[in-house]
C-alpha cells in the first residue's frame, strides 16, 4: 500500500499491515469493523447472534419430526421446510395419509427409501408419540418431564405440561426472537430516521411538530400503550405485534437523528454539496444519512435487545402471539400455572437473558468503535 | 454585458438581538473569463455575499432585496427570485464554488472519484463510464499525482492541499462560467498557496472561467485579479483595476490595507502600520460614513453624519469617500 501512494503517509515499514488500519484504503466502516474486531466481548456478542441466526434458519434440522430429506418413490423431496411454511410440505405424503409421522410409514409404504433426520427428532407443536421412532417411548407430560439425561437423553431440555419437547420449541422460537428484533427494529429506524431526518433538516414548524409529537409517544409508558394497542387489534399475531412495538420505540431513534441531521446540515461538505447543485432529497439521503448512520445504529441495536425482552413480557403476560407459534416468553407464560416445572423457567430466560445480553454488548462495542470521543477516552 | 451583476445586495440576519445586515447594498459585475478579488476583513460581509450569489444563505440569513443578474445565452436570470428546482442547475452548473476548509468540505464516506462524478450526473446526462472519465480528465487537470488511484481514495486519505485540488476539480467539472472562490488558501501552508494559486490562473485560462475571488491577502489579490473591490462594514468601500488600485489607492481603508503590509527589505525596527480601533459589528454600525471612527482623515463633520456614495473618480475607479481625490494622502513606500 505505502509503495503505491506516492505523495501521502507512509505507513511505518516495520508494522505489520493489521495493525495499521488507517493507511488501508476503505473508510470510515472497514476503520470501524477493525476495532469492533478488537474487542473481545463484543464480538462473543456479535458471533453469539450469529450463531442464534444459524439456528433460526436451519432450526427444522436441528429439531423436527420430518425428515430433512428423504427419497421416496423414486423421488427426493424436502419435507422439514414445512415447519416454514405448511403449504411447502409435499402433497404426496398427505394424499398417502401419512398423518404426520413419517419414520414408520417411510418404511412401511416404500421399503427402498431412505431419510437424513434432524440432529433432535422431537416437534415443537406436539408431544412426541409412543414408538413413532422406532423404539422410543412417548414424551412424558406434566412433572415426569424434568430434564432426565439418563433417560436416553430423548428430551435435553424436558418437556412442557403437555409432553412438548422444551429444546424443539426453543429452537424453532428463535426465529421469532430474531424477527422481533430485527423487523421491529426495521419499523422503528425507518420512523425514527424519517421523523428525525425531516425535523433536523427542514427545522421551523416541522422541527416543532415531529418533536412534540416524539416527546408525547416519549411520556407514555412503553408497556401500557403496547398493551392498549394490543386490545385494539384483532386476532393478534406475532406480526401484529412486531408492528406495535415497532410503532412505540422509534422515539429515541428519532431524538438521535434530528441531533445528526441538525448537526450535518450545516457541515462544511454538505454546503459544499448544495453549492454543487444537489437537490435536498439527495443530500439528505445521500450525504447526510451515511454520516448520520454510526450513532444511530447504537439506539437500534439497544432497541433489538428490548425488543426481544418486551415479546416476551407480552407473551409473558399472555397477550403475545398465540399459539402454536412458540416464542421463549410463551414458554415462560406456561411456567407461570405450572410453577413447580423450573425448567420450563430456567431454560427460556437463560435464553432471552443471553440473546439479550449479546446484543447489548453489540450495541456497547458499535458504539465505541463508531465514536471517536469514546475511543479516545478509552486510550 | 456583464456575466454576473449584482445590484445593490442587502443579505441580514434575523437574530433575537435585532436584524443584522452582514451584506448591505452591494453592487459588483464580473465579466466573462476575468477575476475580480474582493478583499475585506473578517465579518465584513464577503463571504456571506459569496453564498448570496448562490443563495445558500441559512436561516435566520434573508437576502432581503437587490438583483443577482447572471447572463444567459443573451438574456439574464435574476438568481435572487429564481426558482429552487432552476437553482439547482445554476449551482454546480453554471456557477461554481470552492470553500475556505478542504478538510471538511469533502463527505468522508465518499470515494473522490464518487464526488466528482456526483457533480457530472446532476448537471449532464452521462454514462456511469462517461462521469468517471471525465472525473479522472479533471483531476489531471488540476494536477493530481497518481489520478486513476485517486479515484478509489477516501478524503481522509489525502493533504489539505490535495483535497483543495479536489475541491477545485468539483467545481469545474461541468465547465460552469464562474467560479466562486471563498478564501481558497487561507487554510493551507505558504507553499500550497501559491500552488493553487498557480492551478487557479491556468485553469482559468484553459477554461475561460470568470472567478470571483474572495480573499483577505491583499499579496493573493495583487498576483491574480484583473480588477478589485475592497469591501468594508458590508458595503464595498473601493472598487477599481488591480494595477489602478494599489498604485493610487483613494480610500482612506484602502490606502490603510496597502500601507499596512510588510515591505520586503523595510528596516526591522520600524513597526508595521495598522488601521487603528475594530471592525464595527453589523448591528451596530457607526452613523454617517461607517469607516470614519477608524479614519485618519476624518475630521469633518460630513464624515459623521452623512453616509458616503459610491462615486466614480477617474473612469472605471469607483471610490465610497466624500474627499476621494482632494486627501493629501502621503505616498507609500
Amino acid at each position: 500500500m505505502s509503495s503505491r501512494t506516492s505523495g501521502g503517509f507512509s505507513a511505518n515499514p516495520h508494522l505489520p499491515a493489521s495493525h495499521t488500519p488507517m493507511s488501508t484504503s476503505g473508510g470510515f466502516w472497514v476503520e470501524a469493523w477493525h476495532r469492533f474486531r478488537r474487542k473481545p466481548l463484543a464480538m462473543i456478542g456479535f458471533l453469539f447472534v450469529i450463531t442464534l441466526v444459524g439456528i433460526a434458519m436451519f432450526a427444522p434440522a436441528i429439531a423436527g419430526t420430518k425428515p430433512v430429506i428423504c427419497r421416496y418413490k423414486g423421488r427426493l423431496y424436502v419435507p422439514c421446510l414445512a415447519y416454514f411454511d405448511r403449504r411447502l410440505e409435499p402433497a404426496i405424503f398427505s394424499t398417502d395419509k401419512f398423518r404426520g409421522t413419517y419414520p414408520a410409514n417411510l418404511t412401511q409404504k416404500d421399503p427402498a427409501s431412505w431419510a437424513i433426520w434432524p440432529l433432535v427428532f422431537q416437534d415443537p407443536y406436539r408431544a412426541v408419540r409412543d414408538n413413532e421412532w422406532p423404539g422410543r417411548p412417548a414424551n412424558p407430560a406434566r412433572d415426569e418431564g424434568q430434564p432426565n439425561w439418563s433417560r436416553g437423553g430423548w428430551n435435553l431440555l424436558g418437556t412442557d405440561q403437555y409432553g412438548v419437547d422444551v429444546l424443539a420449541k426453543m429452537v424453532h422460537g428463535t426465529t421469532i426472537a430474531l424477527m422481533v428484533g430485527f423487523v421491529s427494529m426495521g419499523l422503528a429506524g425507518t420512523i425514527g430516521l424519517i421523523v428525525g431526518a425531516a425535523s433536523g433538516y427542514f427545522g421551523g414548524w416541522i422541527d416543532l411538530v415531529a418533536s412534540r409529537i416524539t416527546e408525547v409517544v416519549m411520556c407514555i409508558p412503553t408497556l401500557v400503550l403496547i398493551l392498549a394497542l394490543v386490545a385494539f387489534v384483532e386476532k393478534p399475531t406475532i406480526w401484529k405485534t412486531m408492528a406495535i412495538i415497532g410503532m412505540t420505540s422509534w422515539t429515541g431513534i428519532a431524538r438521535l437523528a434530528r441531533g445528526e441531521f441538525l448537526r450535518l446540515r450545516s457541515s462544511e461538505f454538505v454546503i459544499a454539496a448544495q453549492a454543487a447543485g444537489v437537490g435536498p432529497l439527495r443530500i439528505m439521503l445521500r450525504h447526510i444519512l451515511p454520516n448520520a448512520l454510526a450513532p444511530v445504529l447504537v439506539p437500534i441495536t439497544f432497541g433489538i435487545a428490548s425488543a426481544i425482552l418486551i415479546e416476551s413480557s407480552l407473551s409473558f403476560l399472555g397477550f403475545g402471539s398465540p399459539p402454536p407459534n412458540a416464542s421463549w416468553g410463551a414458554l415462560l407464560n406456561d411456567a407461570r400455572s405450572n410453577l413447580s416445572m423450573w425448567w420450563l423457567v430456567a431454560f427460556p430466560g437463560t435464553a432471552i437473558f443471553l440473546t439479550v445480553l449479546s446484543y447489548n454488548l453489540v450495541g456497547e462495542g458499535l458504539q465505541e468503535a463508531t465514536d471517536p470521543r469514546l475511543r479516545d477516552a478509552r486510550k | 454585458m456583464p456575466l454576473l451583476e449584482i445590484k445593490n445586495l442587502v443579505t441580514a440576519f434575523h437574530t433575537p438581538a435585532g436584524r443584522v445586515p452582514a451584506v448591505d447594498g452591494v453592487s459588483l459585475s464580473i465579466n466573462r473569463g476575468t477575476t475580480l478579488g474582493l478583499v475585506g476583513e473578517s465579518g465584513c460581509g464577503k463571504s456571506v455575499t459569496a453564498l448570496s450569489i448562490l443563495r445558500l444563505v441559512s436561516a435566520p440569513g434573508v437576502i432581503e432585496s437587490g438583483e443577482i443578474l447572471l447572463e444567459n445565452g443573451g438574456s439574464t436570470q435574476n438568481l435572487v427570485t429564481l426558482g429552487e428546482r432552476e437553482l439547482c442547475r445554476v449551482r454546480g452548473g453554471r456557477i461554481g464554488m470552492i470553500f475556505q476548509e478542504p478538510m471538511t468540505s469533502l463527505n468522508p464516506v465518499f470515494t473522490l472519484g464518487d464526488q466528482i462524478a456526483e457533480a457530472v450526473h446532476l448537471h449532464e446526462k452521462v454514462s456511469r463510464a462517461e462521469a468517471r472519465l471525465r472525473s479522472l480528465e479533471m483531476l489531471k487537470l488540476v494536477r493530481m499525482a497518481d489520478p486513476e488511484q485517486r479515484l478509489h481514495e477516501y478524503p481522509h486519505q489525502l493533504s489539505g492541499g490535495m483535497r483543495q485540488r479536489v475541491m477545485i476539480a468539483m467545481a469545474l467539472v461541468c465547465r460552469p462560467d464562474l467560479v466562486i472562490a471563498d478564501e481558497p488558501t487561507t487554510a493551507l501552508d505558504v507553499t500550497i498557496q501559491a500552488q493553487i494559486l498557480d492551478l487557479l490562473s491556468a485553469v482559468r485560462k484553459r477554461l475561460s472561467t470568470a472567478i470571483l475571488l474572495i480573499t483577505h491577502d491583499l499579496g493573493v489579490v495583487a498576483e491574480t485579479c484583473d480588477e478589485v473591490a475592497v469591501m468594508y462594514a458590508g458595503k464595498i468601500v473601493e472598487r477599481a483595476p488591480t494595477a489602478e488600485l494599489f498604485s493610487r489607492p483613494l480610500h482612506p481603508y484602502t490606502i490603510g490595507l496597502i500601507a499596512a503590509r510588510p515591505t520586503p527589505g523595510a528596516s526591522r525596527s520600524v513597526p508595521l502600520r495598522t488601521i487603528p480601533g475594530m471592525v464595527p459589528l453589523p448591528n451596530n454600525f457607526p452613523s454617517g460614513c461607517r469607516f470614519h471612527p477608524r479614519c485618519a482623515y476624518a475630521q469633518f463633520p460630513r464624515c459623521q453624519t452623512e453616509p458616503a456614495e459610491l462615486r466614480e473618480v477617474t473612469p472605471g475607479h469607483f471610490v465610497r469617500c466624500h474627499f476621494a481625490g482632494e486627501l493629501d494622502v502621503p505616498q507609500n513606500h
